[in-house]
């Protein structure tokens, strides 16, 4: 069988043990926990470990290296994100639950910043000899990524969300952080086409796109609500099942010797 | 009398190790086609009880050639594959199979298509260096088949390329390709001396030269551009691939003595028109769009080749234009 089709036959496999723990909890306690929590750092893992690896293809002095490299090391924080969750829920709150900001947030929000700068090296290797545009545009990112922040912690506060103001604009700079990467991903998507460059940028609109409706729904309190949490973790485990597929596709493209067209 | 190419394969091969198969003949065909699913690189040897052989040649999965001898000597017509599986069709048969470098059989393919000039002895490795330089600046591919007694290679050469554009040398049957087998060449040649048969591919007129030669220079030019490019913006690992893929279409597919590096383009100047090498370089830009289009996505592989044209000199562009060349879709 193809790799890329395990991928998908273990990834369709995952969600489907992943419905059933949670539903039916066959076992109880720490590792009805730790099987829940760990196919979302392993897969994150996985992913990290075929961007690196197509990093590592390139010579030092190679631009698109730094390009995988700040790629790979968004998703080695979300990584590290998703280990300290899994620790979290399954030690101090394995009686209650995890509070909606935690010490997670800390690589949760770096990984962010290393997506924003891979798009940034991307894009100037896209539009050489035009910086300037390009650095308008990204500027014109990041006001749109604060003003919308702004807003959405203002609607969070009026809807009657209890949380502190600073931890609110933390939350709401999620699902408008993922916006901005999915717009970015799908104007990648435009200049690419079907080219396996695009693959992995896919894979990220594809996660950002699941993780908007988690984070909102997070922010709303409405997580706690079935079947609201159960559907948010399939949406966002299936994320990460596609991150990881694409980035195999790229991965594939360095280390195996793809038949011609 | 076999034809130059199979006097190769003859003498070249008779000492490349080769796994041998007993099968039923009705399992030919899967067996060919497994053999290409796999993308492999080198002969088939195929004899039936009843004394008939062929030979099948592949390239990377690609067919390049087929022979038939339905006398039971050594395959010498030319003939197709289904002709092929149509006398192999009741029996049992032997095949056996060699892995063969591509650049064996790039020579392969050019001395299908090259006559017999000379036989000299080569005493030292200077005698070679002359041949070489000799050939280097004669008009046409020359294919030095160089044979001892316990070993044989060969060298490619075109004009105008002072290093050969293949060299294979059989080493204790293992190959040796390119920068390799020419230094183990010059190496032997010192303690051995050998037997070296000169074989031309074509002979071009110089007028008509000229113009390609005027041609081939814009080509290589917006050529070397795209995969800089290319090269700069997916780096230097699929920039090779890319160029790898090219050449062994070019070597199987297509036959030209051309061959492409991340360095630019090699060989190249022996179409015998202009109208020729239009053809071959017009097709070597779709195959690069194709092949590039695979990573970067076609409309950014066409925009390569948009911006490496932009950025010629003037008379390189003036006469590309006067080809059509690059084929490139209109903007959108």
């Amino acid at each position: 069988m193809k790799t890329k089709r395990l991928i998908l036959l273990i990834g369709g496999l995952n969600l489907a043990l992943y419905a059933y723990l949670y539903q039916y909890e066959p076992i109880e306690g720490f590792w009805l926990d730790v099987l829940l929590d760990i196919s979302f750092p392993l897969w994150a893992l996985t992913a990290t470990f075929f961007l690196y690896r197509v990093s590592q293809a390139y010579e030092a002095h190679e631009k698109p290296r730094r390009i995988w490299l700040a790629f790979a090391a968004g998703l080695g924080a979300w990584t590290l994100a998703e280990i300290i969750w899994m620790y979290l829920d399954v030690f101090p709150y394995a009686e209650s639950e995890v509070p909606p900001l935690s010490l997670a947030d800390i690589p949760w929000l770096i990984g962010y910043a290393c997506f924003a700068l891979a798009f940034w090296l991307q894009y100037v290797r896209l539009k050489r000899g035009d910086i300037k545009a390009l650095q308008q545009r990204f500027i014109q990112g990041m006001v749109f990524t604060i003003a919308a922040t702004a807003i959405l912690t203002l609607l969070l506060r009026q809807s009657g969300a209890e949380l502190p103001v600073w931890q609110l604009a933390v939350l709401a700079f999620y699902p408008v952080a993922d916006l901005v990467l999915g717009i970015g991903a799908i104007r990648l998507w435009r200049s690419f086409g079907r080219g396996r460059w695009i693959y992995p940028w896919f894979g990220l609109l594809i996660f950002v796109a699941g993780d908007i409706p988690f984070t909102l729904l997070g922010a709303f309190e409405k997580l706690q609500e079935e079947p609201w949490l159960l559907l948010a973790d399939l949406i966002y485990l299936f994320s990460y099942i596609m991150i990881t597929y694409f980035c195999y596709h790229l991965y594939a493209l360095f280390y195996q010797e793809d038949p011609l067209p | 009398m076999t034809s130059p190419g199979l006097h190769m394969m003859e003498t070249l091969f008779s000492h490349v190790p080769f796994e041998q198969h007993s099968l039923e003949s009705a399992k030919l065909e899967h067996f060919l086609e497994t053999l290409r699913k796999r993308h492999f690189t080198g002969a088939v040897w195929v004899h039936s009880a009843t004394n008939e052989s062929a030979i099948v040649l592949f390239i990377d999965g690609l067919l390049l050639a087929e022979f038939l001898s339905p006398l039971g000597v050594l395959p010498c017509r030319s003939t197709t594959l289904e002709h092929i599986l149509s006398q192999f069709r009741l029996g049992h048969l032997s095949v056996m199979v060699q892995h063969l470098p591509v650049e064996a059989l790039q020579a392969v393919r050019l001395l299908l298509t090259s006559s017999l000039e000379t036989e000299v002895d080569l005493s030292t490795p200077n005698d070679l260096k002359k041949a070489i330089r000799t050939y280097t600046e004669t008009d046409g591919s020359t294919v030095l088949l160089l044979t001892w007694s316990d070993t044989d290679g060969c060298l490619v050469l075109t004009n105008g390329q002072p290093a050969p554009l293949a060299s294979v040398f059989w080493k204790r049957g293992t190959p040796l390709t390119n920068d390799d087998a020419l230094q183990a060449i010059y190496t032997y040649l010192t303690s051995h001396p050998a037997t070296m048969t000169v074989y031309r591919v074509q002979q071009v007129s110089a007028e008509e030269r000229d113009i390609a030669i005027s041609l081939h220079t814009a080509f290589a030019a917006l050529f070397n551009q795209m995969l800089f490019l290319y090269q700069d913006f997916v780096g230097s690992h699929l920039a090779t691939r890319l160029t790898r893929h090219l050449n062994r279409l070019i070597t199987s597919k297509y036959g030209w003595d051309v061959r492409v590096s991340t360095n630019g383009i090699e060989g190249g100047t022996t179409f015998s028109t202009a109208e020729e090498a239009c053809v071959a370089y017009e097709q070597l830009i779709r195959d690069f769009i194709n092949l590039a289009g695979i990573v970067i996505g076609p409309q950014l592989a066409q925009l390569l080749v948009r911006e490496s044209f932009q950025l010629l000199p003037r008379d390189l562009r003036d006469t590309l234009n006067t080809y059509n060349l690059p084929p490139l879709e209109p903007l959108r």
